[in-house]
C-alpha cells in the first residue's frame, strides 16, 4: 500500500467521534477498509486525517429490536453471513451475505461501510431498497434516521452530512406472510455483481401481494428501487406470467451502462431474468407458492 | 456401484492405477516425493525478491504514459526534483547521455526497426510505456515524486487490433521502418501442396478465431534490487527465470561486459514468461544504482505489471480445412495476424512466425500451410506466455476438427481417431517441420473417452441431463441449463535448447547440485534430487539443489518452454553419472582391484567374484568402502596418478530434437441459457510426459496449466478501448479467475517414453494451458450447438449465442 501520508484518529465513542467530524477538515471515516484502504492505495482519496471507528465497540451488533432487525456500524459481512437470525428470516440478507467479496473481504467489511460508500455495485443497497430500510445516522445534532430511498444521491455520494456518522442500518421484521431473496450474476466468485436484484414480497391472507420491493444492483447510478415492476405486482396473485411482466418492468427501467463484462442490452435482459429469479424465490420462501418454475 | 458413482468417487484423484505403473520400489524417480520446497514456501520462510534490502536502499519508480499513443513534447521533473525525499529523477535524455545504450535488446526482425528504450524518446507507443523514473528515499516519496511530474502530450490516433494494423490503410503507423506495422511475415509449409490438397478434397472447412490476449498474472509482481561496486560491477537480485539470460540482456541494455553483472534470483512467486523477459524495470534500477552508488530498489505493482506486459498470445486466425466426406483430413491451412505490441522485445517480434509448426496437432495431415504476420500495435509488449504458440496452434486445429465434424455429421472423436497418426509412425514428420519423437495417441484418448462417460454423454449433448450422467426423466434435477461434452486433442513441444548441470561432492560424501534452470514454482529441488540420489544411490538427504545465481552456477539458460526436467534433468543426472565414474576408480584403487571388479550397492562399494585373486581375497575379507569414504579420498592424498583431485562434473545438455508430449482433455460443461453462465461439471486431463520423475508435481504442473487454460477460455480478458487505454489493469477486471470458479481437475497418464534422453521424460509445464481452452471452447459449442465463440466465452457472448441459435436475439 503506498498512500499519500495522513493522520489517524481512533475514537472510542459515537460522541468522539462526530466531534472529531466536526472539528477536522479534511477527513475519512474508515471502518472495515475494504473500499477505503483501496481508496487511499491508488491514492484516489487523499485525506489529511484517517477516523478509524473500529474501537467504538457500542457499534457492534446484528439484532432484532423493536420491530427491527438492526445491524450497527461494526457488525462485518461475516456476521451477517453466519447469524442464525439472518438465515432464518432474512432470505435477501442470507443470500447477498456469501455473495459480497470474498471471504477476507467480508471478515473485515461492514454492511453499513457498504452502505456508505454507497457504489451502484455494492450489494447491500439493493437489499436495503428492497426492504424499505432505513439509514440512522449521528450528527452534531443527535440521530436522524433516513429512509433508504432518500440516501443514494450518486456514485458514492449520499444524503450524509458532512458531519454524520452512520451508525446503524434497519430494516422491518418479517410480517407473517413474506419472503425475500437476492440474485447476483457476476463474472467470478467474489467479483462486484454484473447485474444483482434483490426482492421482498408481503402477501395478505389472500394469498395476494401486498407489498413489494425491487432493489436493482449496478443497473444505474446508484443502487434503486424498480418502482414501476413492484406497482404491477401489488395487489396481485403470484405466478411465472405476473413475474415475467415484473421482470420486463424492472428491465425497462434500469439504466444499465456497457462495459468490457457485457453491453447494456444483456444486462437489461439480465435485470429481467435475475428479477423473475428473486420473485419466484422470495413468493416461495413466503410461503405461498411451491416450487418456483424453473428457467 | 454404477459407472458414474465410480468415476465420481475417484474425482480429484489421479485415475490411474499409480502403483502398478510405477514400478519404483526402490527408486526415487518415479515416486511421489513429497516437495522439498513447500515447508519453506507454505511457512512464509522463504524469501523473495522484495524481501531483500540491502543498507541504503533507495525506491525507484516508473511516471507511465497515459495515452496509448502520443508525442512527448514537455516532461517537468522540476517539481519532483525539489521534493523531500527524492533523489533523482530521470528521463530519456539522462540515458542517452551516459556510456549506456538504453535499449532492450532485439532480435529476428529484418532492417532498423527501433528497439524499446528503457525510457520513452520523443514518443509514447503503448499506454503504460515508462517516460521517466524517480528514485527516492522510500516507496511511498517515490510515489509522490512520480504524481509531481509533469508530461505534456500531443495523442496521436492509436490501433490495437493487429489484423486492423496490418490492413487497414488508414491505420496509423508505429514505426516508419516497419511498413503496414508488420514486423515479420513468415510462411510455413508448402503452399503448392495445401493447394491441391484443398483441390482434391470433398469439402472445406471455415473458421475465424481469435486467440485471446491474456496478462501473465504471477503472484509476485516483477521486481529487482541493484548494487553498484565499481570494483565488482553490478548485483542485481530480481525475479528472474533466467539468471543468465537476464545478465546477458542487462548487459547488453547497460552496455557492459557479462562478466560485470552478477544475477541472483531468489524464490520466485510465478513467471509463465513474462519474468524471463527483459523490461525497463531492472535495467534502469541496475542504471540508477550505478548514477546514485545506492542499492535500488524496484517492485511493481499489480497494475504497473498489467500495464506492462509482456502480454501474451493475441492472435486473429482465419483456417480452413480440406476434409472429405468420411473424415480424412486432407489439408489444413491459416493466415495469422499476431500482435507484437509497441515495441518487440527480444525475440518477442519474430517467435509467433513460427507458431504454425504444431497445427499438425495429432493428425497425419498430407499437407499444410501457415502464413503468419507479427504486427506492431499500441499495446503492450508481446511476449511468449506460459504455451508460447502451442496453444494458439492447436487452439485452431482442434476447433476446426470439431466445426468440421459437425458440418460432415461425424462424431468429433470419430473423426479424431479416423485422422490419428499411427503409433508405428514415429518419429514422425509433419508438414510444418516438426518431428515428433514419440506417441501413441490412441490409448491417452481411450482413457479420457471411458472416464468422462463419453458415448453416453455425447448423445444427449444440448439436453438437460445432469453431470451424474443421469437422464431428467430418471430422476436427475431438471436445473434447466443445457450439457456439452467437449475433447481436445494436443501436442507440445518441449525441450529445447542447451542447459547446464553441475554435481559435487563434498568431502563428507554430501552432493551439491547446481543447474542452468530456475524453479520457480516446478519443484526442481525435488525433481533434481530424485534423479541424482538415483544416480549416485544415496539417500535423498544427502543431495542438495542450489539454482539462480550467476556466480556460482555454470552457464545456463533458464526454466520456460517446459524444458527443465528434460534438458536441465539430463545435465544433473549426465553429470552425476561422470561423478560416478570417478567414485568408482577411486573406490577400485582403494579397494585394490580394477574398477570393472568394483559392486556399487547401497552407497557402498565392494568387490564382486572369487576367481582366487586379490578381488578375491579383497572379497573374502569383506572389504567395503563407502561413498564417503570415497568422497573423503578424493581430496585426500594418495589418489591414483591418472586422477586429479576433487569430486565434480559439468555437463551442458542439449537434445537432438525435440520431445513431443501429447494427451487428451475432456470436460462437461453445464449452460444457464437464461444468462450465459457456464459452470464446467468435469475437468479431465490424460497427459502423457514420457517417463514421470514424480507424478505429483508432473498433476501440480497440469492442474495449474489447465487453470490458467480454462481462465483463458472462460474468464480473462484485455481491453484496450480504441485510443490503446488499456481498460483491465487489475485483477477483477481482467478476470483471473479464483479457486472456486474452478472445477476438480482429474488427471490420468499413460507413459510413452521419448527416445530421445535416457531418462525417457518430456515436458508437462505447458500441457493444461494449450489443451483447456480448445476442450471448453469445444464442451460449451456442443452444448448450444453453435459452430463457434470467440474466448473468453464471457456469460454476455454464450447467452447471445444461445438467444441467436433460438431465434430469439433482442
Ligand atoms: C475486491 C473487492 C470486492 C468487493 N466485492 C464486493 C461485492 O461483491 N459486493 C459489495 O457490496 N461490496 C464489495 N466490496 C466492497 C466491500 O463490501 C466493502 O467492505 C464495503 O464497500 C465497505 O465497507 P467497509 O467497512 O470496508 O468500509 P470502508 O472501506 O472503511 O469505508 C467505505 C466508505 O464508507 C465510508 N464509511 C464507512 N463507514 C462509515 C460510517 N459508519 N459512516 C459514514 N461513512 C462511513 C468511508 O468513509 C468510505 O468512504 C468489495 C471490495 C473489494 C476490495
Amino acid at each position: 500500500m503506498k498512500p499519500a501520508q495522513f493522520e489517524q484518529h481512533e475514537p472510542q465513542t459515537v460522541e468522539e467521534a462526530v466531534s472529531l467530524l466536526e472539528s477536522l477538515d479534511d477527513r475519512a471515516i474508515l471502518s472495515g477498509g475494504q473500499s477505503m484502504v483501496p481508496m487511499l492505495r491508488f491514492r484516489l482519496a487523499v485525506p489529511e486525517t484517517v477516523i478509524d471507528i473500529n474501537r467504538i465497540e457500542s457499534l457492534d451488533y446484528l439484532e432484532e429490536e423493536d420491530g427491527w432487525l438492526t445491524i450497527g456500524a461494526l457488525a462485518r459481512h461475516a456476521d451477517v453471513e453466519q447469524s442464525e437470525l439472518v438465515d432464518e428470516n432474512y432470505g435477501s440478507f442470507a443470500d447477498a451475505a456469501p455473495l459480497v467479496a470474498d471471504p477476507q473481504i467480508r471478515n473485515r467489511g461492514t454492511v453499513v461501510g457498504g452502505v456508505a460508500q454507497a457504489d451502484p455495485k455494492g450489494d447491500w443497497g439493493s437489499v436495503l431498497l428492497a426492504h424499505e430500510g432505513e439509514v440512522v445516522a449521528h450528527g452534531p445534532d443527535g440521530e436522524r434516521v433516513i429512509p433508504a430511498k432518500d440516501f443514494f444521491l450518486l456514485p458514492y455520494d449520499t444524503t450524509l452530512d458532512e458531519n454524520e456518522l452512520v451508525t446503524e442500518i434497519r430494516v422491518p421484521t418479517p410480517e407473517p406472510r413474506e419472503g425475500s431473496a437476492y440474485h447476483k450474476l457476476k463474472r467470478k466468485v467474489g467479483d462486484y455483481a454484473m447485474v444483482g436484484s434483490a426482492a421482498r414480497l408481503v402477501f395478505d391472507e389472500d394469498g395476494r401481494i401486498e407489498r413489494a420491493g425491487i432493489g436493482l444492483t449496478a443497473v444505474d447510478i446508484t443502487n434503486v428501487r424498480a418502482t414501476d415492476a413492484e406497482d404491477h405486482l401489488e395487489g396481485e396473485r403470484p405466478g411465472s406470467d405476473l413475474f415475467k411482466r415484473a421482470g420486463e418492468l424492472a428491465a425497462e427501467q434500469s439504466n444499465p451502462e456497457s462495459d468490457e463484462h457485457g453491453d447494456a442490452g444483456y444486462k437489461e435482459r439480465m435485470v429481467n431474468v435475475l428479477t423473475q429469479r428473486a420473485l419466484g424465490d422470495a413468493a416461495e420462501r413466503a410461503g405461498v407458492v411451491k416450487r418456483r418454475v424453473s428457467q | 456401484m454404477s459407472d458414474a458413482d465410480s468415476a465420481d468417487a475417484t474425482r480429484g484423484v489421479e485415475l490411474d492405477a499409480d502403483d502398478a505403473d510405477g514400478d519404483t520400489g526402490d527408486t526415487y524417480t518415479g515416486s511421489r516425493e513429497k516437495r522439498r520446497e513447500d515447508v519453506a514456501l507454505l511457512t512464509g520462510r522463504a524469501e523473495y525478491t522484495d524481501d531483500h534490502e540491502p543498507p541504503g536502499t533507495v525506491s525507484l519508480a516508473f511516471v507511465r504514459s497515459e495515452h496509448g499513443h502520443a508525442d512527448l513534447k514537455e516532461i517537468d521533473t522540476s517539481t519532483a526534483e525539489a521534493m523531500d525525499g527524492v533523489i533523482g529523477v530521470y528521463t530519456w535524455n539522462d540515458l542517452e547521455a551516459s556510456p549506456s545504450p538504453g535499449r532492450l535488446p532485439l532480435s529476428g526482425l529484418e532492417g532498423d526497426i527501433p528497439a524499446h528504450p528503457v525510457l520513452a524518446t520523443d514518443r509514447v507507443r503503448y499506454h503504460g510505456q515508462p517516460i521517466a523514473a524517480v528514485v527516492a528515499e522510500d516507496r511511498y516519496r517515490a510515489r509522490d515524486g512520480v504524481a509531481a511530474v509533469d508530461v505534456e502530450y500531443e495523442p496521436l490516433e492509436a490501433v490495437v487490433d493487429p489484423q486492423d494494423a496490418a490492413t487497414d490503410p488508414n491505420a496509423p503507423q508505429l514505426f516508419a521502418e516497419a511498413p503496414d506495422n508488420v514486423a515479420t511475415s513468415a510462411e510455413l509449409g508448402d503452399a503448392d501442396a495445401t493447394d491441391r490438397a484443398f483441390d482434391a478434397a470433398d469439402r472445406t472447412v471455415e473458421i475465424d478465431l481469435t486467440n485471446n490476449r491474456l496478462i501473465p498474472s504471477a503472484l509476485e509482481p516483477r521486481a529487482a534490487i541493484a548494487e553498484f561496486d565499481p570494483d565488482e560491477g553490478f548485483t542485481v537480485t530480481m525475479t528472474s527465470q533466467s539468471p543468465h539470460g537476464h545478465r546477458r540482456k542487462l548487459a547488453h541494455t547497460l552496455g557492459v561486459r557479462e562478466g560485470e553483472i552478477r544475477v541472483i534470483s531468489p524464490h520466485v512467486g510465478g513467471g509463465f514468461g513474462h519474468k524471463g523477459h527483459h523490461h525497463p524495470g531492472e535495467a534502469m534500477a541496475a542504471w540508477c544504482a550505478r548514477d546514485l552508488d545506492r542499492p535500488v530498489k524496484w517492485t511493481a505493482t499489480r497494475s504497473e505489471n498489467y500495464l506492462e506486459g509482456a502480454h501474451g498470445r493475441d492472435h486473429r486466425t482465419t483456417a480452413a480445412l480440406a476434409v472429405d466426406h468420411d473424415g480424412s483430413i486432407r489439408g489444413l491451412r491459416a493466415e495469422t495476424y499476431a500482435n507484437v505490441g509497441g515495441y518487440g522485445l527480444g525475440v518477442g517480434a519474430s517467435m509467433p512466425a513460427r507458431y504454425g509448426r504444431l497445427l499438425a496437432s495429432q493428425y497425419a495431415i498430407d499437407a499444410i500451410r501457415c502464413e503468419t504476420h507479427t504486427v506492431f500495435t499500441n499495446t503492450a509488449p508481446i511476449h511468449s506466455y506460459r504455451g508460447a504458440g502451442r496453444p494458439e496452434a492447436i487452439y485452431v486445429t482442434e476447433r476446426l476438427v470439431d466445426v468440421a465434424a459437425d458440418e460432415l455429421g461425424i462424431d468429433p472423436v470419430e473423426l479424431r481417431q479416423r485422422n490419428l497418426i499411427p503409433s508405428g509412425a514415429f518419429p514422425y514428420e509433419t508438414p510444418v517441420g516438426a518431428t515428433y519423437d514419440s506417441g501413441d495417441y490412441e490409448p491417452a484418448m481411450e482413457r479420457a473417452l471411458e472416464a468422462i462417460g463419453y458415448d453416453d454423454r455425447r448423445d444427449r449433448s444440448g439436453t438437460t441431463w445432469d453431470s451424474s450422467g443421469e437422464d431428467v426423466e430418471n430422476g436427475a434435477i431438471d436445473d434447466g441449463r443445457l450439457r456439452g461434452v467437449g475433447i481436445a486433442n494436443y501436442v507440445e513441444s518441449t525441450g529445447g535448447g542447451f542447459e547446464s548441470g553441475l554435481v559435487r561432492v563434498l568431502p563428507d560424501g554430501d552432493v551439491e547440485v547446481y543447474a542452468g534452470t530456475h524453479s520457480h514454482g516446478q519443484g526442481h529441488e525435488t525433481t533434481y534430487a530424485q534423479l541424482v540420489a538415483d544416480a549416485l544411490s544415496l539417500p535423498i538427504e544427502r543431495i542438495h539443489v542450489s539454482e539462480g545465481d550467476t556466480e556460482a552456477i555454470p552457464t545456463g539458460t533458464g526454466t520456460f518452454g517446459s524444458r527443465s526436467t528434460i534438458v536441465g534433468g539430463n545435465a544433473v543426472v549426465t553429470s552425476a553419472e561422470k561423478v560416478l565414474s570417478k567414485v568408482r576408480r577411486i573406490a577400485a584403487a582403494e579397494l585394490e582391484v580394477d574398477p570393472e571388479r568394483v559392486v556399487y550397492d547401497g552407497g557402498a562399494f565392494t568387490v564382486s567374484g572369487t576367481d582366487g585373486s586379490e578381488a578375491a581375497t579383497a572379497s573374502a575379507r569383506g572389504d567395503e568402502v563407502s561413498f564417503a569414504a570415497v568422497a573423503e579420498a578424493a581430496y585426500g592424498r594418495g589418489l591414483p596418478d591418472d586422477l586429479e583431485p576433487g569430486l565434480e562434473a559439468t555437463t551442458f545438455y542439449e537434445l537432438d530434437g525435440t520431445a513431443y508430449t501429447f494427451g487428451t482433455h475432456a470436460c462437461i460443461v453445464a449452460v444457464d441459457p437464461a444468462t450465459g453462465d457456464v459452470e464446467l461439471e468435469r475437468y479431465l486431463a490424460v497427459d502423457d510426459c514420457g517417463e514421470r520423475v514424480n507424478p505429483t508435481i508432473v498433476e501440480g504442473q497440469v492442474h495449474g496449466g489447465v487453470a490458467q487454460g480454462i481462465a483463458q477460455a472462460r474468464y480473462e480478458q484485455v481491453a484496450y478501448d480504441d485510443d490503446g487505454t488499456l481498460l483491465t489493469d487489475a485483477m477483477d477486471s481482467y478476470g483471473v479467475p479464483r479457486a472456486a470458479d474452478l472445477p476438480q481437475i482429474e488427471t490420468d497418464a499413460t507413459v510413452t517414453p521419448s527416445p530421445l534422453n535416457e531418462l525417457g521424460v518430456k515436458g508437462i509445464g505447458e500441457a493444461g494451458t494449450i489443451a483447456a481452452p480448445p476442450a471448453v471452447v469445444n464442451a460449451v459449442c456442443d452444448a448450444l450447438d453453435v459452430a463457434h465463440i470467440d474466448m473468453p466465452l464471457t456469460e454476455e457472448r454464450v447467452w447471445r449465442a444461445v438467444s441467436e441459435e433460438r431465434g430469439d436475439v433482442n
